[in-house]
Parts: structure tokens; C-alpha cells; sequence
């Protein structure tokens, strides 16, 4: 389409050029003409000059509507061309929704499965297990009730790995409800809720977010600061003097909150992996967790219109960061 | 008036075996004493409405899944919740599923309770426990 069409100002100044030159012969010609017609006769040359006038404009008002005509034309043709166009955008669009709704369900379809049926299964081994613990224990020397154990300890890992995936899934598919939110106050009840764990009470916490506000969904926001915490509780447990310190700097229509510990801290060359889902840095049995936590924050956080990221060193503790719309 | 002190049903409406076999040993291991009548799937949960018009005595609450085979663990809800008569009977929703649209339409549906199976069997006792302790000795549902 766009190799026919001409640039607007150069096709002007050639129908204009054009009209100008048959002017200005028209005007040379037809005197010419006339004075040799006319002679030297007063009245035939002022009647001549009458209708050489309105032979003109008879000429023009053609020349001129035969452009006018054809500009209208063009112009019809291309806006039902951008019409059709809009018409294919507009389906195109429309096709592309319904196949990302399609996706969307499907994926709604397949976490309730996974809530739904990977659990029965682990509710089996788990149950019979542990049937065989309380009714069958003193048939089992401790090498079988050992196992056992550790037949438990395997559902009990594979069932926060469950949880935590269907948590992963749920934060894509929920609707957020954004609006301005006093930070503190959340922050105090899960520095609370940390109580339920024993050995979270070595650790000291501070936390200076009085007045602090953001633009966030409560739970999304909720949900990115407890797992930040129970990330900091996790590695700066077995320290010296474990603390956490969390606060926030104003940063204009931005709020940057921290959540700093001193920790065992990471190798800086881990800083982005430590955000991707089930990647861990430690052995499960030195620091148990299922590699969903910090991924939970970054989808979370992004989802509000956030970013995090962490700063750290080895043995030196770390501080994750979550910038956040006020 | 003897019937007062026969303990009546448990309804358990579950079509998975292991999930089954499971939530009756549970109940075996509390002595509460009531039976606990099964079905395997949502048509057969609603068979009981015909037995229950016939004069078999009503379960003291009903156990539900939600996804269960022919008829869903939902529409039975539905339906019991929309009989004039048995309306009435608690029913408790026993399910794997923690997603809000479940817990949110079974509320709306008028179910009496909502709970998660939990996976570990320790807790799944308990649960048992609590269920028959408050639905069958403190609770009192018309017969």
C-alpha cells in the first residue's frame, strides 16, 4: 500500500504548476487569438473578453472538480482500507484475549488439581505411616521406626512444596486490590505471628516503618514482606546476636522499604538466581525450605508495580530491598 | 422416648479409597460411637434423600467432598440446601481444596462449616475428633 502513495506537497505543487502554465497560456493565447479575431471593433473585442472569461471558468470549475473528485476518492478508498484494518486489529485482538482467558483457566484448572490431587496421595503415605507408628511400633526395631520417620518427613516436604507452588500460582491469578496502606501495622502483626515459631526469639527485631505509607494490594504486600522475614529469621538464626532491622527511605512517588539481617549473608554472584523459583544456595538439612519463598516475593512485588533486589556478602548479612509505588 | 439416645449417622460422602479408608479410621480411633454411613459419589449422596423421606433416621451431619465423581460434592450441597425438610442437617465440607471460589460458592450454598484435609494424619485425627465432637455431642440438629 504504502509504495503507491506519493508525498501530499510534491503531487500539489505538480497540479498546481500544472494549472498555473495552462493559465498563463490561456491568458497569452486567447488575447493573441482575440485581437486578431476582433480586430479593432470595441464592442465584438469586450464580448469576446466576456466569454473568454466564462470559457475559463467553465474549464477551471471542470479541471477542479474532476481534482476535487478524485482527492475525495482516494480518501474514501483509504479510510475503508484503515477501517478494514482496525476491523482485523480489533479481531485479532479479541482472538488473542480469548485464547489468553482459555490459558488462564487452564491454569486455574490445573493448580486445582494439584491442590486437589497431588494431596490425597500424600494424605495415604503419610496416614499409614504413621498408623504403623502408633499400632505396630513395637513390632519395629528402631531402624524400621527410623524410616518411618523419614517416610514422614518426605510428605511433609513434599506438602510444603504443594503449598507453596498453589501460593506461587495463586498471587498470578488473583485480582489485586491496590490502595494506600500504613506498612506498620502489618509488619507488627507478622513480627506477632513469629512468636508460634521457638526459635525465632533469639533473634531481635526493629522495625522504624511508623507512618510509612505505599500503594499496595495487602495480601500481595503481606505475603512479600513475611517471606522476606522468615528468609532473614531463617540465616541469621544460628549468628552471634542475631538482628533484623527493618525501615523504609522516601524516594519521591517511590517508597523503598528494607529488611536488613546479620546472617550468613550470600556470594553477590547469586543475586538474581536467589529470586528464581526452587533455587536454593544451602543443603536442605542445613537450611530446609523449598525454594519458593524469595520467588514468591518477586512475583508478589512486581505484580504491584515494584521491583526487589538484595545486597549482600558472605558471612556479612544481607539486605533485601522492595521499592514500592506510594 | 428411646430414639433420643441412639446415636445417629455420620455421612461421609468421599470417593477416594485411600482418602476413605483414611477418615474412617480416623473416626475408629475416637470411641464417640456413631456410625458412619458412606457414600462414593455425589448421585449416591443424594439417594439418601429418598431414604431419609422413607424414614431412615437422619445423619447428625453430613461429610462432603467437593470433587467427586457423577454428581459434584457442590451441586449435592445445593440440592440438600434446597430441600424443604433436610435443610436443616449440618453439612460440613471435607475437602483438599483451600481455593477461595470453593470455601466462597460452599458458604454460599448454606454449607455449615468449611475444612481443609489436612495432609498430615496426626492433625487429620484431631480433625476427626473436633468434627464428631462438636457435630455429634455438643451440637443438637432437629430428627
Amino acid at each position: 500500500m504504502s509504495e503507491k502513495r506519493s508525498k501530499p506537497g510534491r503531487e500539489a505543487a505538480r497540479i498546481v504548476a500544472g494549472f498555473a502554465g495552462f493559465s498563463l497560456l490561456w491568458i497569452f493565447v486567447s488575447d493573441r487569438l482575440i485581437l486578431g479575431l476582433a480586430g479593432a471593433d470595441a464592442d465584438l473585442l469586450s464580448m469576446m473578453q466576456s466569454w473568454k472569461g466564462a470559457l475559463y471558468l467553465l474549464v477551471v470549475s471542470i479541471v477542479l472538480y474532476i481534482i476535487i473528485r478524485r482527492v475525495l476518492e482516494r480518501q474514501n478508498t483509504s479510510e475503508a482500507a484503515l477501517s478494514a484494518l482496525n476491523a482485523d486489529l480489533e479481531k485479532r485482538v479479541t482472538e488473542r484475549t480469548a485464547q489468553l482467558e482459555s490459558a488462564n483457566r487452564e491454569l486455574e484448572a490445573f493448580s486445582y488439581s494439584v491442590s486437589h490431587d497431588l494431596k490425597a496421595p500424600l494424605r495415604g503415605v503419610d496416614g499409614y505411616s504413621q498408623i504403623l507408628l502408633l499400632d505396630y511400633s513395637e513390632r519395629l526395631d528402631d531402624e524400621g521406626r527410623l524410616l518411618l520417620g523419614n517416610i514422614r518427613s518426605g510428605v511433609a516436604q513434599m506438602h510444603a512444596l504443594i503449598e507453596d507452588m498453589l501460593a506461587y500460582s495463586r498471587i498470578e491469578r488473583r485480582a489485586l486490590e491496590v490502595r494506600e496502606i500504613q506498612l506498620d501495622s502489618i509488619a507488627a502483626q507478622l513480627i506477632g505471628q513469629r512468636d508460634v515459631d521457638p526459635g525465632a526469639h533469639s533473634v531481635r527485631i526493629s522495625c522504624a516503618l511508623e507512618g510509612v505509607v505505599a500503594r499496595v494490594d495487602r495480601d500481595g504486600f503481606a505475603l512479600a514482606l513475611r517471606n522476606l522475614l522468615e528468609n532473614a529469621l531463617k540465616f541469621s538464626r544460628g549468628q552471634e546476636d542475631p538482628r533484623i532491622d527493618i525501615g523504609a527511605e522516601d524516594r519521591g512517588d517511590r517508597v523503598l522499604l528494607f529488611v536488613r539481617d546479620n546472617g550468613i549473608g550470600f556470594d553477590m554472584q547469586y543475586h538474581d538466581r536467589i529470586f528464581d523459583i526452587f533455587q536454593r544456595l544451602h543443603r536442605a538439612e542445613d537450611y530446609p525450605g523449598t525454594g519458593v519463598g524469595l520467588a514468591l516475593v518477586k512475583k508478589a512485588v512486581n505484580r504491584m508495580g515494584g521491583r526487589v533486589w538484595a545486597e549482600s556478602a558472605l558471612g556479612e548479612g544481607a539486605t533485601f530491598y522492595m521499592e514500592l509505588p506510594k | 422416648m428411646t430414639t433420643e439416645s441412639l446415636p445417629q449417622p455420620i455421612l461421609l460422602v468421599e470417593d477416594n479409597p485411600v482418602d476413605l479408608d483414611l477418615t474412617q479410621r480416623a473416626f475408629a480411633r475416637r470411641r464417640f460411637g456413631n456410625p458412619v454411613q458412606v457414600a462414593r459419589d455425589g448421585a449416591e449422596a443424594l439417594d439418601y434423600i429418598a431414604r431419609w423421606e422413607s424414614g431412615d433416621p437422619l445423619p447428625a451431619v453430613i461429610l462432603l467432598d467437593i470433587k467427586l465423581p457423577k454428581v459434584n460434592g457442590l451441586e449435592v450441597l445445593r440440592q440438600i440446601k434446597a430441600h424443604e425438610r433436610f435443610r436443616m442437617i449440618p453439612v460440613v465440607m471435607l475437602t483438599s481444596s483451600g481455593e477461595n471460589v470453593d470455601l466462597r460458592t460452599a458458604y454460599e450454598l448454606g454449607a455449615n462449616s468449611y475444612i481443609v484435609k489436612p495432609v498430615d494424619f496426626g492433625k487429620f485425627m484431631e480433625v476427626a475428633e473436633q468434627i464428631e465432637l462438636f457435630w455429634c455431642v455438643l451440637n443438637r440438629a432437629p430428627r
